[in-house]
């Protein structure tokens, strides 16, 4: 049985096969320029092209088609229609051709507008591989060069006819060890020219070697892990982890450093020297290390537009060498993630590899978002596998925060574009982090209380008891001076109180002896209750001190204020209150004596 | 790159700046609250120790050093 999917795939690719039947019979391509770069360890290849409708319907279709073999390394296929630069890339999918022979992979162009019968139309394909270059010999000594083979058409691989076409291919150096001919075709410097030649066919083909010196590093990194972190207290970390191999000609027999480092010109030519990483220009704070700890050996560069760092790993690399290394840095949260609206953010940034020239066989990036953050969707330029259920525990985290991965396999430095991610994040989520950190001080706190609260006696001895008693007499006796001290000041206030509303004070202070009253009775009791306490007589005689001292204050408060009324001066008030005046000192240092001598006991 | 899009850019709530300042003035009011607190726990006894008073005294202690520590984190760098 075909699932539902199945069966709607193999449609699509039939109508496609029927749509591009009929596109073959109707397009012809009237002028080709292909320009193979072979410079690096890629193969980039670029098509300019006319093509013209010769056939008597419109037509939207385009092919774009290339060996086989090398459609397994296709890492990277753009088509642009016209002659300006900025436009944009038209989609492009796998199709199945009914003419195809089997050597041949095609890719299906949608073109933007239909092309009229007779009209033209002119495109831009630009492709790059990896891989393609084969180290021959395979294996090298460390001062040898190292030379490539590489193979391809003479001829342009097309569903189409071509009137004209010329292909260019730029070597690295011009030490060019074996070429096939195939006239026209020159060879001068580093370039090698195959045509024009005239009124090919469809589909027709020429094999052409070229066995040239390629020297270029083939740096390849067999596995990127990209992590994104981002804080929105200001921060956005970037930590990659790397497994980076040379993936050229294999170094064979002994490595001296000597040599390596008296001849650097000549000696290893192809080897890895240093990692070149181009950063954001407000990247701060960068770390290179491995599993042995920091790597020293490198420098790093603030330009205007850049930061550059300059990688030296512990030991350069010969073909077939291996390294892993981790490469992190920071930057500040307000150049990468914008807020779009209320609680919704964007963060944007580079989606590969910082690191100049290199291929990445399989990368990850994980973006991790603060906790909290909901509604995570990723824009990236080109399909990418996704997945976003991941957490990941970091500082002062309780449900994780959010992990978003993107993966994909076969990336050249055209894929380092810009991505973007945008997700919703309550503003005041942040705090959530201080309050942690609050609760967590907290709870020491709670300690300590929780701590002061346990008796760790192991037997309540006589000293023990007697330890209590006295603490409890220590808080009795200070309960009592607080006491008799509140007493005191409700009195006082009858002096300073005007004529007017002398009355209703009195009344207040009053009330508030006779309130305080039940409260000295209690502690009176709490004292006699002490477990061996002797001194019930001498609190008895501080309290009857203490009565007799506010009540004799209140009636001198209440004579002064008669004598004001009968409007005497303050002076003739004074020398009539005199004695009582004196009395009632006298009781105060009385009531303030025995307290003391009540506090020493304690 | 989000300024050269148009979009508001996403700053942190203080600016950066101020976490040096912020980190050691509050962690400071942190630390003298908490003398206060143990002061307090060390000079009462276990029949004039008041609960009320002691909660106040440390949950001033522990929002100042709370608030303090996150400071001195995101001065040093973690970013958390």
């Amino acid at each position: 049985m075909l699932s539902p999917t199945r069966l709607i795939l193999i449609s699509a690719v039939s109508l496609y096969i029927a749509v591009y039947a009929d596109a073959q019979e109707l397009l012809e391509i009237q002028d080709l320029d292909r320009e193979v770069d072979l410079t690096s360890q890629l193969a980039k290849v670029t098509h300019s092209l006319t093509i013209k409708n010769v056939g008597k319907v419109q037509t939207q279709q385009y092919a774009v088609c290339f060996p086989a073999d090398a459609s397994a390394q296709l890492a990277f296929l753009e088509v642009v229609e016209g002659e300006s630069d900025d436009a944009a890339p038209l989609p492009a999918s796998p199709v199945i051709l009914d003419t195809q022979p089997g050597n041949a992979s095609c890719w299906g162009v949608h073109l933007s507008q239909a092309l009229q019968p007779g009209a033209t139309s002119e495109l831009d394909v630009y492709a790059v591989f990896t891989k393609l270059q084969h180290a021959f010999p395979a294996h090298i000594q460390q001062a040898e060069p190292q030379r490539v083979l590489y193979q391809d058409s003479a001829y342009v691989l097309s569903p189409y006819s071509i009137a004209t076409q010329t292909t260019k291919f730029k070597l690295p150096t011009r030490r060019l060890e074996s070429w096939t001919k195939h006239a026209p075709s020159t060879h001068t410097g580093s370039l090698l020219k195959y045509g024009p030649y005239k009124q090919t066919p469809g589909f027709a083909a020429t094999p052409l070697r070229l066995h040239y010196e390629n020297n270029a590093p083939f740096a390849e990194v067999m596995k990127l892990e990209r992590e994104i972190e981002v804080s929105h207290w200001g921060n956005v970390y970037v930590e990659e982890r790397y497994e980076l191999k040379h993936g050229g000609a294999k170094h064979q027999g002994v490595w001296s450093r000597l040599e390596y480092m008296q001849d650097p010109g000549r000696n290893g030519p192809a080897s890895i020297r240093e990692l070149v990483a181009h950063l954001p220009r407000s990247a701060r704070w960068l770390y290179f290390k491995d599993d042995i700890g920091n790597v020293s050996t490198s420098a790093v560069r603030f330009g205007f537009d850049k930061v550059e760092a300059l990688l030296h790993p512990r030991y350069p690399l010969f073909g077939g060498w291996k390294v892993q290394f981790t490469f992190g840095w920071s930057m500040p949260l307000r150049d990468f993630v914008a807020r779009l609206s209320g609680s919704h953010m964007q963060l944007s940034l580079p989606l590969s590899s910082p690191l100049q020239g290199v291929i990445v066989d399989d990368l990850t990036v994980k973006v991790v978002l603060p906790e909290g953050a909901s509604n995570i969707r990723p824009s990236t330029p080109f399909p990418m596998q996704t997945s976003g259920d991941g957490r990941k525990f970091s500082y002062l985290d309780t449900t994780g925060r959010p992990v978003l991965t993107l993966r994909k396999i076969n990336l050249v430095p055209d894929h380092n574009k810009e991505f973007s991610v945008t997700y919703q994040m309550p503003l005041l989520a942040i705090l959530w982090e201080p309050i942690y950190l609050t609760i967590a001080v907290m709870a020491a706190f709670g300690g300590v209380m929780a701590y002061v609260r346990c008796e760790f006696t192991i037997s309540r001895d006589s000293k023990w008891l007697a330890e209590q008693a006295r603490e409890k007499m220590v808080d009795l006796t200070s309960r009592l001076q607080a006491l008799l001290a509140g007493r005191s000041a409700a009195i006082a206030i009858l002096d300073d109180t005007d004529i007017a509303s002398v009355d209703l004070a009195r009344r207040t202070a009053e009330a508030a002896l006779h309130e305080s009253d039940a409260e000295l009775k209690e502690l009176q009791g709490e004292f006699t209750r002490l477990p061996g306490f002797k001194k019930g007589g001498e609190v008895a005689s501080l309290l009857e001190a203490e009565r007799a001292l506010q009540g004799s204050a209140l009636q001198l408060s209440h004579q002064r204020v008669s004598l004001l009324r009968e409007g005497l001066s303050t002076m003739e008030i004074s020398s009539r209150l005199e004695r009582h005046e004196q009395g009632v000192a006298e009781r105060q240092e009385d009531v303030a004596g025995q307290l003391e001598a009540l506090t020493l006991i304690a | 790159m989000s300024k050269a899009l148009g979009l508001q850019p996403l700053d942190s709530p203080i600016a950066e700046g101020w976490y040096p300042t912020l980190a050691v003035l509050l962690i400071l009011a942190g630390l003298g609250s908490t003398a206060s607190f143990f002061v307090y726990e060390v000079t009462t006894t276990k029949f004039s120790r008041n609960l009320r008073r002691e909660l106040s005294l440390s949950i001033v202690a522990s929002l100042f050093l709370g608030f303090g520590l996150l400071f001195l984190l995101l001065w040093t760098g973690v970013y958390v």
